[in-house]
């Protein structure tokens, strides 16, 4: 996976980088509550260019398919 | 910028090295992950912090209050912020399993989103006539009026209020200034009655939460996506200035107020070099940009002399040449009486310093340096770093932004002391120059024929009540820094005595000086504070007030005992012998030098006070202000 997203994450969770791996769950993630969520979607969109629609935030449930969705965005431009 | 700051944030072992690190720092440039990253730092080096406040609202606040912890900490100011639950600003107060009273905050902040609020408000104000839209304002300010009465009557707590913010887009456009009763018209009106519904309320500050919306530009404050996903109302790029706002109501609660600007005079106050261009050559004057420019920042200095700071000079002049300059310049904002204290000499600047300090009886930690000359400012930092130095850039349209946006020159509210203190400095050189003349000193007291008011404090005295406890330094025998809703409580107990004292002499009105604050036990009276402004030290006025607070112990406990303590700090050198001058027994002593005091009231008797006459209650001009 992206390692730039994977230090993103670690930041804004506040957690060890290594832990953050592609299949790491949003739901009941002790860190990864809502408005971290939100935090998050805020830094990728800032660190990336990218801009997420409303149900692409709401659809994220693991590391694995942000990265994915970023990868998207970024070849579509 | 977060690389730097993340190296110096690792760096930092602790709150003090954190905080020097981040001094300085724009806080409107502050990003959200750095502001994180600051709140977390603090939190890892669990410090107390200075104050506790707790953010309520009908959005989501989080983001906000971590900004304002950050903003807070770069201006010295160490706040904790917790956030209740959304939408329970009433809830919060009421039902204790919140935990309100666990927490215990300094100050709740609320913040009420009006389209949330009055949920018939966006498209249906088109079709409101005047009365309607009436009772909309009215709705919403029983709203604030209701948590407002039920705060007061729970917590303590200073309580500041967001005023209501104008969105983004109006619902009618342009039309909307035609219709005599628009949206733009709604806000206005609305938050118009806001600020006056609590301007004498010394317990509640209304917040100008819009002006700063509108200053970030609510386009920026704008963001629909994030307000439908988590009802964040006030989008990222807007944080910034509305933490600017908010941390400069909490390092004014908590840091120790600079008193005196000090102002270099050649490219600071006017363009030019007197010395070199001649009184006449100096730009100070209309239909010139720069002289216009110079007479702005004139006029910026003059409104923070209204807060209640004394303006000083300390230039590298001829003197002559400066008093000539004022002379032939009467029409700039400020004159030569404007200035308390003035250094017009050749002397080097940190000398000069240290003269105004000691003229205007303050310390130079209350100083703020301006100057234009980067030189000096750099001797000023490292001579004394514990003056705020201010260095002017090169072109002067700048500086009159620039000194308004200090937040070390904000005040919280103003007083009627604050309004007349350059006055009052006149007049007390004017008092030194009898002194001085009259040599002896009985016959200086005398001469100044000083007249004392004591009366109870009510709520018309409470802000100068407050400032008082908040910014005595050296005559505070204990220093305890009560909060308005503390001296609420003292004015409204019957156990409790809370007075003021006023003092006029033949050079004028002296405004009130002093308070002091004695509780009554069940066998004993305790002085519990006594204040004194700088300004009325060494006069006999500490006499008076301790014959004062012997007539109230007599009153209360004719055969009690009157109690009293001196705790020292750094700057109260000048109470530290207070009672035992006043004839009080030394009880004992604590390791930490608290001293102990006491006096059987049967036995007491008032002291002699050559010069000062008590006259009888409140004077004429504080009971027609209440």
């Amino acid at each position: 996976m992206n390692q730039k997203l994977a230090e993103l994450i670690a930041d804004v969770l506040d957690m060890p980088v290594k832990e953050v791996t592609p299949r790491m769950v949003r739901e009941g993630h002790p860190k990864w509550d809502s408005l971290n969520h939100l935090r998050l979607v805020t830094a990728i969109e800032e660190e990336f260019g990218v801009a997420l629609s409303m149900d692409e935030i709401e659809a994220v449930e693991t590391v694995g398919q942000l990265d994915e969705m970023i990868a998207e965005h970024c070849t579509a431009a | 910028m977060t690389d730097d700051l993340r190296l110096c944030l690792e760096a930092s072992k602790d709150a003090a090295a954190l905080k020097s690190a981040l001094a300085g720092t724009d806080v409107l440039t502050l990003a959200t992950r750095d502001a994180e990253r600051i709140v977390r730092r603090l939190e890892a080096l669990e410090a107390a912090p200075d104050l506790r406040v707790l953010y309520l609202g009908n959005h989501t606040l989080d983001m906000f209050a971590r900004m304002v912890s950050a903003a807070s900490f770069c201006r010295g100011a160490h706040v904790d912020g917790r956030v209740g639950p959304f939408d329970q600003h009433m809830q919060m107060l009421l039902d204790p399993s919140l935990g309100l009273a666990d927490y215990d905050p300094h100050v709740i902040f609320l913040s009420l989103e009006l389209e949330r609020l009055l949920p018939q408000l966006p498209a249906g104000l088109a079709g409101l006539g005047a009365a309607a839209r009436e009772g909309l304002v009215e709705q919403a300010l029983a709203a604030v009026a209701s948590w407002v009465e039920t705060a007061r009557s729970v917590t303590g707590a200073t309580l500041l209020v967001g005023n209501f913010w104008r969105p983004c887009r109006q619902h009618l456009g342009i039309a909307d200034a035609k219709l005599g009763h628009g949206e733009a018209q709604l806000y206005a009106s609305l938050n118009a009655r806001l600020f006056d519904a609590y301007a004498a309320d010394p317990q509640v500050f209304v917040v100008d939460v819009d002006h700063a919306l509108a200053t970030a530009g609510r386009r920026a404050a704008h963001g629909p996506r994030m307000k439908l996903l988590a009802k964040i109302a006030w989008a990222e790029p807007a944080l910034p200035q509305l933490a600017d706002l908010l941390s400069r109501y909490f390092a004014s609660m908590v840091l120790p107020p600079r008193k005196c600007l000090v102002l270099d005079l050649d490219n600071t106050l006017w363009g030019g070099v007197l010395g070199e261009e001649g009184p006449e050559g100096i730009r100070i004057a209309e239909g010139d940009p720069v002289g216009e420019a110079f007479r702005a920042f004139q006029s910026a200095i003059k409104a923070v002399q209204r807060r209640g700071l004394l303006l000083a000079i300390c230039s590298k002049n001829n003197l002559e040449d400066v008093e000539e300059a004022f002379r032939l310049h009467t029409d700039m904002p400020l004159g030569w009486s404007d200035f308390a204290a003035r250094q017009v000499n050749w002397e080097p600047k940190h000398a000069n310093l240290q003269t105004i300090a000691a003229q205007l009886n303050i310390g130079t930690d209350s100083l703020v340096f301006v100057d234009d000359n980067p030189a000096e400012c750099e001797l000023i930092r490292q001579l004394m770093p514990e003056v705020r130095t201010v260095h002017l850039p090169k072109d002067p349209s700048t500086y009159a932004d620039l000194l308004l946006d200090l937040p070390e020159l904000e005040r919280v509210a103003l007083s009627e002391e604050d309004l007349r203190k350059t006055e009052q400095y006149h007049e007390q050189a004017e008092r030194e120059a009898v002194r001085v003349a009259a040599g002896d000193m009985r016959a200086y007291l005398e001469s100044l024929e000083t007249r004392l008011t004591f009366w109870p404090a009510t709520r018309a005295e409470m802000t100068r009540v407050h400032q008082l406890f908040a910014k005595t330094n050296q005559f505070n025998v204990t220093t305890k820094r009560y909060r308005p809703a503390d001296i609420e409580r003292f004015m409204a107990s019957p156990d409790w005595q809370l007075e003021v004292v006023a003092a006029r002499d033949r050079f004028g009105d002296l405004g009130i000086i002093g308070a002091f604050l004695v509780e009554r036990r069940a066998d004993a009276v305790a002085v519990d504070s006594v204040v004194l402004s700088c300004r009325a030290m060494g006069r006999g006025v500490e006499t008076a007030i301790a014959n004062r607070i012997k007539a109230i112990a007599a009153g209360w406990q004719p055969q009690g005992r009157l109690l009293a303590e001196v705790r020292p700090t750094r700057k109260n050198k000048p109470v530290l012998e207070y009672f035992d001058s006043q004839g009080f027994a030394l009880l004992a002593a604590t390791p930490e030098g608290t001293k102990h005091y006491a006096l059987d009231i049967a036995q007491t008797t008032p002291l002699d006070c050559p010069g000062i006459t008590i006259e009888a209650g409140a004077p004429s001009l504080e009971s027609e202000a209440s």
